[in-house]
């Protein structure tokens, strides 16, 4: 997670084009290994075992490593070892850029500590967040006093990497005007506090999403397209649902629904957080009160 | 096993039900009917009085939740079973307390419905 993050950095900052970065990403997801790999090759788990794990984290916001002790196939002292010989994400971007002479050695160094610079951040806040922990990346890079909202993104993030795509990037949040949208897929959460969601995605990202949430191969204008997509929705604020039920929280919320071209305009509390996949730029809305028209 | 068997499903996401007929019929049980809303899926039991109901909570019209609670006063020995995203404690005792047999939580796989249906019959 932090990969796409410094990798995005590079981007604003004109180190690399976006075609290299695309191409480092991709790279990178490839090089990464998994836990679950590195806990087969350890003798640790079956490959039962971690398709087993693999199924629990599709319902339940947890990690691999957190599952498996859980479920008593890793001890704590394992999982450590594990993640100490998991490459950090970050290096394995450099390497690649590096590799394909986008960057030399010194850049790379100096990207780096204009990027701890930029942020303020100590060694100690950097090893956090180079460990992809994403409530602490969600806090350190969008301004947005709500706690709620915080939980709410650092979810998101998660749900678009377990189900969408792993190479996310999430842009400096805005507070919300009004946004102009080709497509508004939205639900509304209700009780303490109320909490408008919604999606603003260009036809492109909109069947994207729908095509890799769903499995199928969609073309606009299916039905499935706003079956997919309105499920992705309703799937990821079910599990934010159930967290915060978790936390003595309850909370409501009314079905999900799709809007062709519309104006989203704010009434209170709105936030936009830009997020760009492979397949192009969308937009998180989160508000307590909204105007659709 | 399940050739005999009728079964509802209840979903507003179009995507859902379709993956659920896929399932149901990979497990040969092909006398599917389909509700997109909770008013929807009271009609449809009344007029097809399937042998199971699978029913989502958060639907437009009518929640599954007030969906189950009118079957159950029609037919108390209706089984219906949840299958919703939002496995809250409280949906969950309401889900109970309105006749609900079970809970499963989206996403569920072939192996979750399955586990369901050999409970049921």
């Amino acid at each position: 997670m932090f990969g796409q993050l410094f990798g995005n950095y590079l981007l604003n900052k004109a180190w690399i084009t976006p075609a290299q970065l695309k191409e480092a990403l991709d790279e990178q997801k490839n090089a990464r290994v998994k836990i679950g790999v590195l806990a087969v090759n350890s003798g640790y788990m079956t490959a039962d075992q971690i398709s087993e794990v693999h199924n629990m984290q599709m319902k339940v916001d947890k990690r691999f490593g957190e599952i498996a002790i859980e479920l008593n196939y890793l001890t704590s002292e394992q999982l450590e070892e594990l993640l100490a010989t998991q490459k950090q994400d970050y290096l394995l971007l450099g390497q690649v850029l590096v590799d394909k002479g986008y960057l030399t050695y010194n850049q790379f160094e100096k990207a780096l500590s204009e990027y701890k610079r930029e942020f303020s951040l100590s060694e100690e806040q950097f090893k956090v967040v180079q460990q992809g922990n994403t409530d602490a990346l969600v806090k350190l890079y969008l301004e947005i006093p709500n706690e709620i909202y915080v939980d709410y993104i650092s979810l998101f993030i998660r749900n678009i990497v377990r189900f969408i795509d792993t190479t996310v990037c999430i842009e400096e949040s805005f507070e919300l005007d009004e946004l102009q949208a080709s497509n508004l897929v939205y639900q509304q959460i209700k009780g303490y506090p109320n909490i408008f969601t919604g999606l603003v995605l260009d036809d492109n990202v909109l069947l994207d999403i729908a095509s890799r949430f769903s499995g199928e191969q969609l073309n606009l204008g299916d039905e499935l397209v706003e079956g997919s997509i309105g499920e992705f929705l309703n799937l990821h604020n079910g599990i934010f649902l159930i967290n915060m039920s978790n936390n003595g929280i309850e909370l409501q919320m009314d079905s999900q629904s799709l809007n062709g071209f519309c104006n989203v305009k704010n009434k209170s509390g709105g936030y936009v957080i830009p997020f760009t996949i492979n397949s192009g730029k969308f937009y998180l809305v989160l508000a307590e009160n909204i105007t659709v028209f | 096993m399940y050739e005999e068997l009728s079964v509802l499903i209840c979903d507003d996401s179009s995507l859902l039900r379709m993956q659920f007929k896929k399932t149901l019929q990979s497990i040969g049980c092909t006398n599917v009917y389909e509700a997109v809303n909770g008013e929807e899926a009271v009609e449809k039991y009344v007029k097809y009085k399937p042998d199971i109901v699978f029913m989502d909570i958060v639907m437009p019209v009518k929640t599954g939740l007030d969906a189950l609670k009118e079957i159950i006063e029609y037919d108390s020995s209706a089984k219906v079973i949840m299958a919703s995203s939002v496995g809250t404690s409280g949906n969950l005792k309401q889900a109970l307390k309105n006749g609900a047999l079970d809970f499963i939580q989206k996403p569920w796989s072939q192996s979750n419905i399955e586990l369901v249906l050999s409970k049921l019959i």
